[in-house]
Formats: structure tokens, C-alpha cells, sequence
């Protein structure tokens, strides 16, 4: 039942921002509508896919590092990619897809040192120091970022925030299929990590006496987790609360067991994007509103409701 | 001390040049006002850089961050005006303030006279081919709206915004809005004279007017301010319009 649901609602917010744009297309013309093909339905998928990979990223997180507050861009991945895209522009780099890139190279490079950082102990991963880690590089990556938007002086690079928080602007068949292509590896290791995760809840040595190889699953889980969040952020920058929301939103629905957890969160999160996006395009048209504002505005809300229906069951 | 590159375009064009003793970062005109050493940023001021300069007198840009710093001016006793100039109707009085502050109404009146002419003469009707989308970012998308300077430089050059019904300086917008009210032509602002990076990415391709490559790249220095040569710029954009943008 809880799956046919999701499924309905899925379905229906796909249909509904492939339909549904600050653009007239009128019905009869949508299959042939040029706007439909180049843009709504590329831009759909995509929200889908980075919706989908932040949920999942954000569940896998949330049971790594057993902290509620986990979610996906509190690691320093968000101040690695701005710090990528601003020095992108302020080296003067060139070429249509060299901002995401420049991001991508940041957020990689802000995901090794945090992961250093938390195997500053020796050689057992410490999940605390990875957030602790997480929030000190990207604070010292976000205070680098602004020290060179006030000393150089290319006027463009106020824009490099711009396109940190630009969302999915930057749609195209060339940046689904480039998330279609990259994603799956990531989510299949997070997804087949389920079991472990399970037994993770209880605590890092139960987990380990349960016959959990605790080392190696918290690395892949940290890693998966959060290469697939580098490659939304270069896709469609940062995108709050999708990755924090919906895998509590999802623990609330689905229990606690990764099997149910991690699909529901992907498919939660791909739909709350999905549906998130469609009104940042139309709700304000011709304007459009950042996408992130509206993701907070329904996530939380439905988060409110689910957690008061929680307590009182 | 001149705080706005609009400002000190006019200063030099009264004739009060040779008493600017400091200018904004930004500030690339006319090539004399290179020889005034730069206190940086202008908005907002580096408060400590400008009073070592020792002015008698500071113009601001009126905007946030410049009030505060204004205040902070009077108080060490550096005399501070803030001034409005966000479109080609405010040309005329601020030139005759800055006319007034130095002691140089005449030439102020005549220039101030002459750009208020420029408001009076009728613009020449747009036509379907003098279209025109200011891109000011690709990701997101942000375009220029009524009420800016560059949405009336566009009509008074006889072109025609395709977003002047938003009613905001500048505003995000989906791309298919600018698929959906196809502009003949995509204007940026563009100091290099290359089509913007932007015009590779396969979502914009689905404008036509970057399909089939039709940019009016504009110079930021004549084009991004109200000034002494916003009729230059007039003129420069109404060419671009009727012979082509390489002219």
C-alpha cells in the first residue's frame, strides 16, 4: 500500500512538471513541443535522479555517523564546490561545463580531506570527527571562497554564489545522462550496505560481534554517500533539505530496515524534488524562486505532520 | 573622491577631473581618471583608505552599505553625499549636484541639459527584429526587467525587452520563458567580444537566438552605466540593432 502510494505520487509529480511550466504548451503539443523535449523533460529527470541520490546519501549518512542532524552538505562538500566554481571564475577558465566541473574537483577535494580527518585516530574511521571534520572544511573552505571574491576583481564572481545555489537551471540531456551514467555505483554499493547499516544502529561493536565488517562498511558508506553528493552538487549545486527531511520522512513511513529505507528514500526524495521544482517554476512565473526555498517549504511542513502523527501513535 | 564609476565620468566631464583625488576599482573612464590612485571596492567604501586620502568631499552611490559608511564619514568630519543614479532621469540632477559640490554649475548645466535631451527625443519604434533578452547570468538564469537603466537604453534605442513586464531590475527566470518569448537577440555584457561560455551548453540551444548565434555583446564600461555617454551607448546599440552586431 505505502508503495503503490509512492508510486501514484511519483508518477503523478513526474507528469506534473513535464506538463506544468511558466511556458504555455498546449496540451495536444506537449509530445512535439520543443521546450518539453530540450528542457521540461530533462530537467524532470535530473530533479529525479538528484532528489533520489540526495535521500539516499542523507539515509546512508544519518545511520553512519547516528546523528539525526546528518545531512548530505553538512560534510564540507557545499564549501568545497563553491570554492571550486569561484576559483573556476576568478582563474578565468573558460568552456560551458567548467564551472560543474571546478565543483566537482572541490567537492572531491573538500570529501578527502574530511575523510583524512577522520581517520585522524588511526585506522578505525571515527564518525564523530568526520562532522566535526565535515563542518571545519567547509568552514575554512567557505572563508578561502570569500577572501577571493573580495580581493579579486572579476565582477562575476558574486555569480559563482549564484550558481552554488542555482539549482536545476542547468538541466540538460548531457547532465542526466551524466547522472545516470555515475549514480548507480554509488547508490548500488549504499544500497547492498543495507544490512550492515541495520546492525550499525546498535552501535559500532554490536554491530561489529553481529558479524559486521564495521571498518570497511563505514568507509564505503562515507565514500558512496558522499560521491554521490559532489556529483548533484556539480549538477545542480546546493540543494538543502531533500537529503536531511527525507530519509526521516522515510524512517517514519518505512521503519528502520536499509532494504525498504534506502529505495523509499530515493524515490521520496526524487519526487519531492520533482515536485519541489515545478512550483519554483510556475508558483512565481515569468520568475522563478530557487528551488531550495521551496524544498524547505513542503519539507518541513510534511515532516511536522509526520513526526506529530509519530508521537502520538 | 568619486565612489561610483558614473560619478566620476561625469566629474571629468564637468571639468572637475583634475580635483578627484581618489575613484573606485571600477572606475575605467575617461583613461585620465587612471592617473587617480584607487581606494578599492567602492561598495561598500574601505572607510580608513578613503579618509587617508584626506577629501574634502565624498560621493556615494545611495545604497545600503554606503549609508552606513557616510555616516562614518560625517563623523570624522569628511563631508559625505549620497546620490541617486539608477536610471537616465536621474543623469540630469545628479550632475547638477555634482556641479553645485564643485563649484562647477555652468558646465554641469550644459552637460546635464544635454543627456536630458536624450529623454525627449522619441525613441524609434521596435519591430519584431529589435527583440532583445538582457542575459546577465546563465545558472540561473537572471535577466534584466522594467525599471532598469539597461531596459530603457533598449527602448530609447527602439528596441524592445522581452521581459520589461517584470517588474524588478533584475530577476531569475526559467529558461523556457526565454525559449517561449523568443528574442531575435540575447544582449550581454561582455568586455572579451567572444559569444558567452554559456552558448555551448545544450539547454541553451534551445533558444533560437543562440541556436542561430545571435548575441549583441556589449562593452560593460559604455553600456553597464548611466553616464555622460549613455547617448553614445543609445547610439551604439540602435547600430548593432539595424546593421548587425560586428558593426
Amino acid at each position: 500500500m505505502k508503495w503503490t502510494i509512492l508510486g501514484v505520487a511519483t508518477l503523478l509529480a513526474f507528469i506534473a512538471s513535464v506538463v506544468l511550466g511558466p511556458a504555455a504548451v498546449p496540451l495536444g503539443e506537449l509530445l512535439h513541443s520543443d521546450i518539453v523535449w530540450s528542457l521540461r523533460v530533462p530537467r524532470a529527470l535530473l530533479a529525479f535522479l538528484v532528489g533520489g541520490s540526495l535521500g539516499v546519501a542523507g539515509a546512508g549518512l544519518q545511520a553512519l555517523v547516528r546523528n539525526p542532524l546528518a545531512d548530505p552538505f553538512l560534510l564540507g562538500l557545499s564549501g568545497g564546490a563553491g570554492l571550486g566554481a569561484v576559483s573556476a571564475i576568478a582563474l578565468h577558465l573558460s568552456g560551458p561545463w567548467a564551472l560543474p566541473i571546478a565543483a566537482f574537483v572541490g567537492a572531491l577535494a573538500a570529501l578527502g580531506l574530511v575523510y583524512r580527518l577522520g581517520l585522524i585516530g588511526g585506522a578505525a574511521l571515527d564518525p564523530r570527527i568526520l562532522l566535526l571534520g565535515g563542518v571545519a572544511i567547509g568552514a575554512f573552505a567557505a572563508a578561502i571562497t570569500t577572501a577571493i571574491v573580495s580581493l579579486a576583481d572579476a565582477a562575476e564572481l558574486r555569480n559563482a554564489f549564484l550558481w552554488l545555489w542555482g539549482g536545476l537551471s542547468g538541466a540538460s540531456w548531457d547532465s542526466v545522462l551524466l547522472v545516470a551514467l555515475y549514480a548507480p555505483i554509488p547508490l548500488i554499493v549504499l544500497l547492498a550496505a543495507s544490512r550492515p547499516l541495520d546492525l550499525l544502529a546498535l552501535g559500532e561493536e554490536s554491530a561489529g560481534y553481529l558479524g559486521a565488517d564495521v571498518e570497511v562498511v563505514k568507509r564505503r558508506v562515507y565514500l558512496a554517500a558522499s560521491l554521490l553528493t559532489a556529483a548533484a552538487v556539480a549538477v545542480s549545486g546546493v540543494i538543502g533539505f531533500v537529503g536531511l527531511v527525507v530519509p526521516h520522512i522515510a524512517r517514519l513511513t518505512w521503519g528502520h530496515r536499509h532494504r525498504a529505507l534506502l529505495p523509499a528514500a530515493f524515490v521520496g526524495g526524487g519526487a519531492l524534488l520533482a515536485v519541489a521544482d515545478t512550483l519554483a517554476r510556475t508558483v512565481v512565473a515569468p520568475r522563478e524562486l530557487p528551488v531550495g526555498v521551496v524544498t524547505a517549504l513542503i519539507g518541513v511542513p510534511v515532516f511536522a505532520l509526520l513526526l506529530r502523527r509519530w508521537t502520538i501513535a | 573622491m568619486s565612489l561610483l564609476p558614473s560619478f566620476t565620468e561625469i566629474l571629468f566631464a564637468i571639468g572637475a577631473g583634475d580635483r578627484v583625488v581618489g575613484r573606485t576599482q571600477w572606475c575605467d573612464y575617461p583613461p585620465a581618471a587612471f592617473a587617480v590612485p584607487s581606494v578599492g571596492d567602492g561598495m561598500p567604501p574601505n572607510v580608513e583608505a578613503v579618509a587617508a586620502r584626506k577629501p574634502d568631499l565624498v560621493v556615494l552611490y545611495n545604497a545600503g552599505p554606503n549609508v552606513t559608511a557616510a555616516q562614518q564619514l560625517e563623523r570624522i568630519g569628511i563631508r559625505a553625499v549620497l546620490l541617486d543614479l539608477n536610471r537616465l532621469e536621474d543623469l540630469g540632477p545628479a550632475t547638477r549636484m555634482l556641479g553645485r559640490l564643485t563649484g562647477r554649475q555652468e558646465q554641469a548645466e550644459s552637460l546635464a541639459s544635454a543627456m536630458e535631451s536624450l529623454l525627449h527625443q522619441p525613441p524609434p519604434t521596435s519591430t519584431p527584429s529589435t527583440t532583445l533578452a538582457f542575459v546577465v547570468w546563465d545558472n540561473p538564469p537572471i535577466i534584466i526587467g522594467r525599471g532598469s537603466y539597461l531596459d530603457e537604453l533598449a527602448t530609447r534605442a527602439g528596441a524592445r525587452n522581452v521581459f520589461s513586464d517584470v517588474a524588478a531590475p533584475s530577476a531569475q527566470v526559467s529558461l523556457e520563458t526565454i525559449v517561449a518569448r523568443d528574442p531575435r537577440w540575447i544582449a550581454v555584457l561582455s568586455d572579451s567580444g567572444t559569444p558567452p561560455a554559456f552558448a555551448k551548453r545544450r539547454e541553451w540551444r534551445a533558444v533560437r537566438a543562440v541556436r542561430e548565434g545571435r548575441f549583441l555583446l556589449l562593452r560593460g564600461s559604455l553600456f553597464g552605466r548611466p553616464g555622460p555617454r549613455s547617448g553614445q551607448a543609445i547610439r551604439e546599440l540602435r547600430e548593432k540593432l539595424e546593421h548587425g552586431p560586428n558593426r
